[in-house]
């Protein structure tokens, strides 16, 4: 089976260097093939994504400059994960393997709160409000 | 094994869309098949061969018992290699009769040189004219039906695309896809409403200025009768008055009442009128002096002239529809196009703009609340018409009743939004200044507001820092927002009257938000928030964005 290993267990810090390596399943050939970074939305918008860089594969290494946003998080409706892919280039784009790991500051995904019963939001009873 | 099992969903997903867009689409194509086909059989006689004839006899009968009571007893002779023969059919259809005697009428005007259509294939098979009602139908039947059929692909194209997320690519061809799905829906909405207005409404109102100037004319009555419409929601009634006049020496019949002819469900109003106006009564029509065979007995609109508003709001939606499809989502997309991590945070977008509780703004909150009611209670108001007719002619429509309950009650409470909306306008108006509104997590600034006018004196006045997320997502033709808030922070709080209308309070940012993420269907959005509490009048939120920037 085709792999991506990443360095630093998959964790790291806006803009700091993501470097991994390809592992390719036997048969799979090394020509054409390319290494796409993109971050993508999760939860339950319509998901989104962002591809950040593309790079073609050489000596099964390979090396991104991580842009600072958006960092790696999750919340109640709406989260954002980065990954990497390894795309045949030259077929059809079809995805041979992915990564995912998480870019944020302090090295953890950050996770939105949720306020169950938002004070802003609460309304008088138009009666008590009109008395 | 989570990504597996995800994209397994996805694939399966995807194959229900395909399934649903197919069957959407092949069933929609029906309608367009059966469209061309009516279309065509109406239409094949223009490829007849077109020959002159000679109108011998055209003479419009009347039957009060039959349906329709007029008919048209033809005869016309042509030529064809050499032998002289003989047509009695007007048209291609069976039914050549007709409701209104001045269609008739009109037609037989028209025959200054007449042609007929000749089949080549059996030179006794001949009509006189070669269009028929089907044309219009056909086309207009097909026309909705391919609007179906354009929704159906938009659906297959669009659950082609949503099965392939693991491929790392830009997401605008999202909005292609909406785009056709929308063309489709809100096309059918604009052809409706535009078709409508257009097609009736416009030539309806020009006749009914122009009816101001017939003249005043008296008529008797040949006969009267109450006439049936069956149909698959039930009978209705019309009153249906044939009657004669003189005009410029010259004798003419018409059985037109009104400027707009239709039936409704009570019967006994027409009786009454049918027993008032026997056979041999003296009555008035207006006739146009232009078109002595045109007339009419009465030329108010009554209760009719309120169905010219019935095409609008189809119209509205429909064009604001499309309008969003072809220009609104791209310029959307525009500023969302760039999808580098930078452009996500929306660094510079016009939308972080201060959104400050301004007149203008609460304006078109009534706008928008008078533009939803009206397309919700103009479309109630239809049946709730049918459920009242139904009532007063003692046919006890409860279940219609019942059923049209709850819709009414919401087109009421939409009503009732359309006044709170106004009152909203006079509420207190604030303006609201943020130093800096690109801020890092930790960071602060400072806000300040001030009143700028508006009435009534808040009981209470409170600021608030709020984060929210924002989840945009597709439901069939739908589109829905979920929203949920992921942050509150009470920045200002006072019940002290003094200290309502001017002041300021810093803003500092928590050391782990969670910068500010502007995709086109998903976003985590910071504001601050001014709330007034206002006795007797609609409270104040208004909402002031800001922008948190990645660390």
């Amino acid at each position: 089976m085709t792999t991506i290993e990443l360095e630093n267990d998959g964790v790291f810090r806006p803009g700091e260097t993501l470097r991994g390596r390809v592992v390719l399943a036997e048969g799979v050939p090394s020509r054409g093939l390319e290494l796409r970074l993109f971050w993508m939305t999760r939860g339950r918008g319509t998901e989104e994504v962002g591809v950040v860089g593309i790079e073609p594969l050489r000596d099964f290494e390979f090396a991104f400059d991580l842009p600072t946003a958006p960092p790696s998080f999750s919340g109640a409706l709406v989260g954002v994960v980065w990954a990497v892919e390894l795309v045949d280039g030259d077929g059809d784009g079809e995805g041979l393997a992915m990564a995912e790991f998480v870019m944020a500051p302090g090295g953890e995904e950050l996770r939105l709160g949720e306020v169950a019963e938002p004070q802003h939001l609460e309304r008088r009873k138009w009666w008590k409000k009109h008395l | 094994m989570k990504l597996r099992l995800q994209r397994r969903g996805r694939q399966m997903g995807k194959g229900c869309g395909i399934l649903f867009g197919v069957g959407w689409t092949l069933f929609s194509s029906i309608f367009v098949v059966v469209g061309l086909w009516a279309f065509w059989s109406s239409e094949k006689i223009r490829a007849w061969d077109e020959l002159p004839c000679t109108i011998e006899r055209f003479e419009i009968a009347d039957d009060p018992d039959a349906d329709p009571p007029f008919s048209v007893d033809l005869l016309f002779r042509y030529r064809v290699e050499g032998t002289w023969r003989e047509g009695t059919r007007l048209r291609n259809e069976d039914r050549s009769g007709a409701d209104d005697y001045e269609d008739l009428v009109e037609l037989r005007a028209e025959l200054d040189e007449p042609t007929c259509r000749v089949n080549p294939e059996n030179p006794d098979e001949a009509v006189l004219l070669a269009g028929g009602e089907g044309t219009w139908f056909g086309l207009v039947f097909a026309a909705f039906g391919g609007c179906f059929v354009l929704v159906g692909i938009g659906l297959i194209l669009n659950a082609i695309r949503e099965g392939k997320p693991s491929k790392a690519k830009s997401a605008s061809g999202d909005g292609e896809m909406g785009g056709v799905l929308g063309c489709g829906f809100f096309g059918l909405f604009a052809a409706a409403g535009v078709g409508m207005f257009f097609g009736a409404v416009v030539p309806k109102a020009i006749e009914y200025f122009a009816m101001k100037g017939w003249v005043e004319t008296p008529a008797e009555v040949v006969w009267s009768r109450v006439r049936s419409h069956h149909d698959d929601d039930g009978t209705t009634y019309s009153a249906d008055v044939f009657y004669r006049y003189e005009f410029g020496g010259s004798e003419y019949r018409s059985n037109r009442r009104g400027i707009m002819s239709g039936s409704s469900s009570g019967r006994s109003g027409k009786e009454r009128f049918v027993r008032d106006h026997p056979a041999g009564t003296g009555i008035v029509c207006y006739v146009d002096p232009d078109e002595p065979w045109r007339a009419v007995l009465e030329r108010k609109l009554g209760w009719w002239g309120l169905f010219a508003l019935f095409p609008l709001p189809f119209a509205a939606v429909g064009l604001g529809g499309l309008w969003w499809c072809f220009v609104g989502s791209k310029r959307k997309a525009k500023r969302g196009r760039s999808v580098s991590a930078d452009a996500a945070l929306a660094a510079s977008s016009p939308d972080l703009v201060t959104r400050s509780g301004s007149v203008g703004r609460r304006l078109l909150h009534v706008l928008g609340a008078v533009a939803i009611a009206a397309f919700w209670n103009g479309i109630t108001g239809v049946f709730v018409w049918q459920v009242r007719e139904g009532w007063k002619n003692g046919e006890s429509p409860w279940f219609l009743t019942l059923f049209m309950i709850p819709f009414v009650l919401v087109g009421i409470g939409l009503i009732l939004h359309i006044f709170y909306r106004f009152f909203a306008i006079f509420s207190p108006r604030y303006a609201v200044s943020i130093g800096n509104r690109h801020l890092a997590p930790g960071g602060a600034t400072e806000v300040s507001w001030e009143r700028r006018g508006g009435g009534g004196e808040p009981r209470k006045l409170s600021l608030w820092l709020i984060g929210r997320e924002e989840a945009t997502y597709r439901r069939g033709t739908s589109t829905t927002t979920d929203t949920a808030v992921f942050h509150e922070t009470p920045l200002f709080e006072t019940e002290t009257r003094m200290m309502m209308p001017k002041g300021r309070v810093a803003l500092e940012l928590p050391a782990d938000a969670v910068p500010s993420f502007r995709g086109q269907h998903n976003k985590v959005r910071w504001f601050v928030r001014l709330q007034a509490d206002v006795p007797g009048r609609p409270d104040v939120g208004d909402e002031y964005e800001i922008e948190v920037r990645p660390a």
